[in-house]
């Protein structure tokens, strides 16, 4: 076999052309060389050229070829561009051939493991251990798989009973565990047979077991004798646990709760009354008196929660324990409660301790939460933080201020439209008094993550994008919450503010994934760390899969069409089309505080409807028909079938703005036009776009607006990104046999139309840069005499405030005002 | 509020435990790294809920001892701000100490910590019983000093979230600042060993 370090010095240099050269010289030495054939079609896929690197590799593998290094290089493409299936097939024949072969069996184990190919993994490691049924490692490797293939998403009940079952045949073939990560693994074998749970409990209570001190078994332990409903057991492992070894673990409390109700044992009952009594002055002890009184019964748990408050209510954690148990309180009396706590200190709350704010701050939470008719609240938080400023003389830069959560409470109330002493404003101007007290608190705590966060949400409503990613980079959003905070900031970045550079920075996180985790995931079975495994797997999987990473493929081809860039490595593999999405995006973050209702706060103030997978798929076909369209291919004719089918769900038009589903809709215009074949079809299919245009376009068009939001941005930049779309399919018609005056002119009025409203967009855009001044003075004389605001001990400069916010949407309307159409 | 072996899986919970503007946010490899090499020596706290992470200890076993003496290291230690000042960071170093003592045989456990980390020092030295071995001047890649610490394992005491003997002054706060250059050497070493 040929081996060229000149192939790969090329490939890595990104010379690809000097690659084929060297390659073709190679394949003239030897035109048999499955090696070079294989890296051939490798060099093909790396220069983006799908097409042709599919058609190399299938050719090479009906030669079904055996070399472990040509399979894993045939193996990448397959997956990549064709499937699990069809690449698993190149190893499954092979190892026909050499069954016995270990580098083959092993490639192809490593191959699917860390290529996520659960079922491919599961057949590859069966393999090895057929074949090398002495080694212990690998059957270890082959339970493990056989595991993954029983509890992965997706598995049928057949296959969970069967895989299971055979995941334990193996593990009883390797003797007791040696190592602590192999006891783990035989608990979740175990866990994973429905018919084995009392021999896991077995295990799991077996000296030989406990002696390994792994806590994953000790939790495992107690949940199985919960699920067992052994609730003999379960007092004996939690009385283990809280008095023999004095773990302060509160999920055994809980259980020790459940068991003494369900056993009615009164010496039992005595020994768990006694704990909680001796345990009262620490906080899992105090919580889970309150989780036993809640069992007991409503008239319980009044003087349970009234004990935990005196001893934790100040911290900043003792609102969000007790909000389970609200429901079972009185609210008068409850709200009573609180207030008491508070007259030691409400007089002298300029002196207060970091103990009387927590305190102060829960009982205004449950003030929020318990008494929401009250129109005093909003100008009472602001003065008690006024009053609590003193205390951030004192804070230390790490520790946080729970002072500004009277604020945050403060806004919550406003924006979700609640009882006040003072006029009420429509939405645009309530969040921009939001803005205004929330940005106060950060101009004195620089390090107040939850007030920025909420700032980064409020000023992307009002379409200030730059400001809103100023607070975002402060948050210094890095690795991991590139994905599950990316939503926060680029919702709809390409219709709201197109960043090409700042978008494509959340790229590194998939890169990052795609090259670390299959190199993580083969080092796991290589130390034996059975406990990861699945996680990294799951990991790995809800990563690959991540909504982010569909949202940012779209995103970035969107912003490179509307800002000109080159958009020929931006082609989406309409394989993703098939994937399972996963949602990693963490909204909890912005739920908000002291809240119980159905809705998060954070709807009010969306930046259009939420987008899900529908979202994506709708917009990963529309840009590959838009890719299709010039060639106006039989492919064309399948994704038009597949958007009509998505669109036509309420799921997916749920998902969307009215604009994107106008956009959609232009879509099939434009598609009726490519595929019209007479000139009457053609003359149609341009009056059906010019109708469809003018739904909206007309709308936009119109001047008004001053007060822009979100929307207004994301109104006009879909509009501009439609025309772009529309025009070149325009000005290639008419063509060939459809060359005729009367569709020469009726394109070109449309294309008339077209700039006019361009046009008219970019005026109303001048005339809002040109009026700046004025929006910012009314808007100041509006705020500054606004009651909350002047309540207010602020130190921001108003106008240099909201100037900001004229600033940032000039910065934008620029960004449209130079597109290119 | 309990503890639980960090998961892989744990690992956006303990990025979230982290958001601010502090150098936290570890490389990826980093926290797979610890995680699959001492699966039982890293522990996240997570909320009576169940399902938030609100600290979490990442702690590994000295790889090459200098003194031939197998002992541990504490990597990174971050409490949520809304949790602290309850013992937390405390109950998380207990059992990463413990797991490390039984389950890795180590004979100690060695950090360091900003000279001007109170918070952090009297965790360290008040609470859990570490000892000042030495000032390692200019440790920090800033040029500030740190404490190397070390604590013995043979005995491990129980830390209580005990609140009357709380100093109420005092921000005990727990974040082991690790310079840049030491978070750069432990990613060479993940390089060199999968290049």
């Amino acid at each position: 076999m040929y081996r060229s370090n000149a192939v790969w010095d090329a490939i890595e240099a990104e010379n690809y052309r000097l690659a084929h050269v060297q390659l073709a010289k190679a394949l003239r030495r030897d035109p048999n060389d499955e090696y070079s054939l294989a890296l051939q079609a490798y060099t093909f896929s790396l220069e983006r050229k799908p097409a042709e690197a599919i058609a190399h590799a299938r050719k090479l593998a009906l030669r079904e070829p055996t070399n472990y290094q040509t399979l894993e290089l045939l193996y990448g493409i397959f997956v990549d561009i064709a499937g699990h299936t069809e690449a698993g097939q190149l190893y499954e024949r092979a190892a026909k051939k050499l069954p016995k072969s270990e580098p083959l069996l092993l490639s192809w184990f490593w191959a699917t493991s860390t290529g996520l190919d659960i079922r491919g993994q599961q057949r590859a490691s069966m393999a090895l251990n057929k074949a090398y049924g002495s080694n212990r490692a690998y059957k270890l490797r082959c339970a493990q798989s056989c595991y993954l293939a029983a509890v992965q998403v997706g598995a049928t009940e057949m296959e969970q009973r069967l895989f299971a079952g055979l995941a334990l045949r193996l593990l009883d073939g390797t003797g007791r565990p040696q190592t602590a990560e192999e006891a783990v693994l035989a608990a979740r074998i175990l866990e994973a047979n429905p018919d084995k749970q009392e021999k896991l409990l077995e295990f799991l209570c077996d000296s030989e077991t406990e002696n390994w001190n792994n806590l994953e078994l000790a939790v495992m332990k107690l949940e199985t004798a919960v699920k067992l409903t052994n609730w003999e057991k379960v007092f004996a492992i939690v009385l283990r646990t809280l008095a023999t070894e004095n773990r302060d673990d509160y999920e055994s409390y809980k259980q020790m709760a459940h068991a003494v109700i369900e056993l009615q044992d009164q010496e039992k009952t005595v020994i768990f009354t006694n704990f909680l009594r001796d345990k009262s002055t620490t906080r899992n002890g105090a919580l889970a008196a309150v989780y036993y009184a809640s069992l007991l019964g409503k008239e319980f748990v009044l003087p349970a929660v009234k004990s935990y408050f005196r001893l934790m209510g100040k911290k900043q954690c003792a609102f969000d324990d007790l909000l389970p148990f609200v429901e079972y309180l009185d609210p008068t009396v409850w709200i009573e409660f609180c207030d008491e706590q508070l007259l030691e200190f409400s007089g002298s709350l300029n002196r207060a301790s970091v103990n009387q704010l927590n305190i102060l701050v829960n009982c205004r939470k449950f003030h929020y939460l318990l008494n929401s008719t009250t129109d005093s609240y909003v100008l009472e938080n602001i003065s008690l933080y006024n009053k609590v400023l003193p205390l951030l003389d004192f804070k230390q830069d790490t520790e946080y201020f729970y002072g500004d959560d009277l604020l945050l409470l403060a806004v919550q109330w406003i924006l979700e439209g609640r009882p006040v002493s003072f006029p009420k404003l429509e939405i645009h101007d309530s969040v921009l008094v939001a803005v205004t007290l929330l940005e106060s608190a950060c101009s004195r705590d620089k390090h107040q993550f939850y007030v920025r966060l909420w700032l980064v949400r409020l000023h992307l409503f009002l379409g200030n994008f730059p400001q809103a990613q100023v607070h975002y980079k402060i948050l210094s959003i890095k690795n991991i919450q590139m994905d599950t905070m990316f939503h926060h900031l680029f919702t709809r970045n390409a219709t709201i503010c197109p960043s090409f550079k700042a978008i494509l920075e959340n790229r590194e996180i998939y890169n990052m994934n795609a090259v670390q985790t299959p190199q993580y995931i083969k080092y796991a079975y290589e130390a034996g760390s059975f406990s990861q495994i699945q996680g990294m797997v799951e990991f790995a999987n809800r990563l690959t899969n991540s909504y982010g990473k569909g949202f940012l493929c779209v995103e970035v081809k969107r912003i490179a069409r509307m800002t000109g860039l080159k958009m020929d490595e931006l082609a989406i593999s309409t394989r993703l089309l098939e994937n399972s999405w996963h949602d990693n995006r963490d909204d909890d973050i912005l739920k908000g505080i002291g809240s119980a209702g159905e809705e998060p706060i954070e709807t009010l103030v969306r930046i259009g409807p939420k987008q899900d997978k529908e979202w994506i798929n709708v917009f990963i076909l529309r840009e590959t028909i838009l890719d299709l369209m010039p060639s106006g291919s039989k492919e064309l004719d399948v994704y038009v079938a597949k958007l009509r089918d998505l669109m036509s769900l309420e799921t997916t038009k749920s998902q969307l703005t009215k604009t994107e589903i106008w956009s959609m809709d232009i879509l099939f215009n434009l598609y009726a036009l490519i595929k019209a074949t007479t000139l009457l079809a053609a003359l149609k299919a341009v009056e059906d776009l010019k109708a469809t245009f003018a739904e909206l376009s007309g709308e936009l068009a119109e001047p008004g607006l001053s007060n822009l939001t979100w929307s207004w941005f994301h109104n006009r930049f879909t509009l501009f990104e439609t025309i772009k779309i529309i025009k070149p399919i325009l000005d290639s018609l008419p063509n060939g046999k459809l060359k005729n005056p009367k569709l020469t002119q009726v394109s070109a009025d449309l294309r008339r139309t077209l700039m006019t409203t361009a046009e008219k967009v970019k005026e109303d855009s001048r005339r809002i840069k040109d009026d700046r001044e004025k929006w910012v003075k009314e808007k100041v004389r509006l705020i500054s005499s606004y009651a909350p605001v002047e309540k207010l001990d602020s130190l921001i400069n108003l106008e240099l405030m909201i100037d900001g916010i004229a600033a940032g949407h000039d910065a934008t309307i620029s960004v449209l005002r130079l597109m290119k159409l | 509020m309990d503890i639980r072996q960090a998961k892989v899986s744990d690992i956006p919970g303990m990025q979230n435990a982290n958001i601010s503007n502090l150098p936290e946010n570890y490389a990826l490899k980093y926290y797979l790294y610890h995680a699959l090499t001492w699966p039982q020596a890293s522990y996240v706290a997570i909320d009576s809920t169940g399902t938030k992470i609100v600290g979490y200890v990442l702690a590994k076993m000295e790889e090459d001892p200098e003194d031939g003496i197998p002992h541990g290291h504490i990597t990174s230690l971050s409490v949520m701000r809304t949790y602290r000042r309850m013992g937390l960071a405390g109950k998380l170093m207990q059992q990463s100490l413990r797991s490390m003592a039984e389950c890795y045989s180590a004979k100690y456990v060695s950090l360091h910590v900003r000279k001007s980390n109170r918070a952090a020092l009297h965790l360290y030295k008040n609470t859990l019983k570490f000892d000042v071995e030495n000032i390692e001047k200019s440790y920090y890649g800033d040029g500030e000093d740190a404490y190397a610490m070390k604590k013995n394992l043979d005995e491990l005491d129980d830390v209580d979230a005990i609140f009357d003997t709380e100093d109420p002054n005092l921000l005990v706060e727990a974040v082991a600042n690790l310079k840049l250059g030491e978070i750069s050497k432990e990613l060479q070493l993940t390089q060199e060993n999968y290049a």
